[in-house]
């Protein structure tokens, strides 16, 4: 029974270290405690299954908790991030550079909050504003025409991006295991 | 008064601010909360009389016990109830559970939604004969 144990040992490993101070010790006592009823070779296997499946589901559980919990910390770094990098990403004079950017930027940024896409499609906005703010004008936009044709593109593009993650994130939802 | 509650098929909690207007509960709340009323119970009791009232057709592993445990402690529907051994199991020292009163609502109002569906279901004799 001893290696049994150990090897649950191991597999509590994978939940969150807040999560695993407080209830490992129960956790561990409680399959002990199923152990002890797996008294021939096709109930330990039937057992093994079960916990396995067990954990899986509750780390992941545990895990997407935490991740909610930290989503302004989240939010925060990563529109500073977004400022930098389009910052740089006006040096490359790049078009493709700025359709990825965008559409990563989107991506992830709806992935974190699908609730808020619509706000999400506006991420492209950030380079046209990081020109204004460190007074790089971009070249081929001398006048206001150009200026708005530059601003319906970022937000087509990052409507993309949001819409992108939206679905799968829904499709990916609809995966997780019940609680 | 505001808990959480596990809901949906992510398992992400979510707050709402009336017991009487919550959504419904997950299975796991519900038997684990329907263990309880009935008195103090250590986790691996709670996992045995899920076991039992469902005729093992729903079952729990450690895993989501005390991370279901955990939810409910924060939203108040369950406390902890100390530790001592449990004489019928190796004398180990057991971490105990108690229902609280908000607890004791939240499962007789979940009771009461899964009641009032099941008389739907039998007026629609889905059931067998509609009751009278």
């Amino acid at each position: 029974m001893r290696i049994h144990e150990w090897l649950y040992r191991i597999l509590i490993r994978l939940y969150p270290a807040d999560f695993r101070r407080e209830y490992q010790a129960p956790i561990q006592q409680a399959f002990r405690d199923q152990l002890r009823n797996a008294d021939n070779p096709v109930k330990l296997a039937t057992l093994w299954i079960w916990t396995l499946s067990d954990t899986a589901r509750s780390v992941t559980t545990e895990h997407l908790e935490r991740w909610q919990s930290m989503k302004i910390a989240a939010y925060l770094l990563f529109v500073t991030i977004l400022i930098l990098l389009g910052r740089y990403e006006l040096r490359t004079d790049d078009t493709g550079m700025v359709v990825f950017f965008i559409l990563v930027s989107a991506f992830i940024l709806t992935w974190m909050n699908p609730q808020r896409r619509w706000l999400w499609s506006f991420v492209g906005w950030c380079v046209p504003a990081a020109e204004q703010f460190w007074g790089e004008p971009l070249p081929g936009l001398p006048d206001l025409k150009s200026r708005l044709m530059l601003l319906a593109f970022v937000t087509f593009v990052g409507f993309l991006g949001s819409f992108a993650a939206a679905l799968l994130k829904r499709s990916t939802t609809n995966m997780l295991p019940k609680t | 008064m505001t808990y959480l509650l596990t809901g949906g098929r992510s398992g992400i909690s979510i707050s709402v601010t009336d017991i009487n207007a919550m959504e419904p509960l997950t299975p796991a709340v519900f038997h684990i909360l329907l263990a309880l009323a009935d008195g103090e119970r250590h986790g691996y009791a709670i996992m045995q009389d899920v076991a039992a009232a469902s005729a093992n057709t729903f079952r729990m592993g450690p895993g989501t016990l005390y991370g279901t445990l955990k939810r409910l402690l924060a939203a108040d529907l369950v406390a902890e109830a100390g530790e001592r051994e449990d004489p019928d199991m190796n004398d180990e020292r057991r971490r105990y559970y108690s229902i609280t009163p908000n607890g004791r609502q939240a499962v007789i109002s979940e009771a009461k939604r899964l009641e009032s569906l099941v008389r739907i279901a039998r007026k629609k004799s889905l059931l067998g004969v509609p009751a009278r």
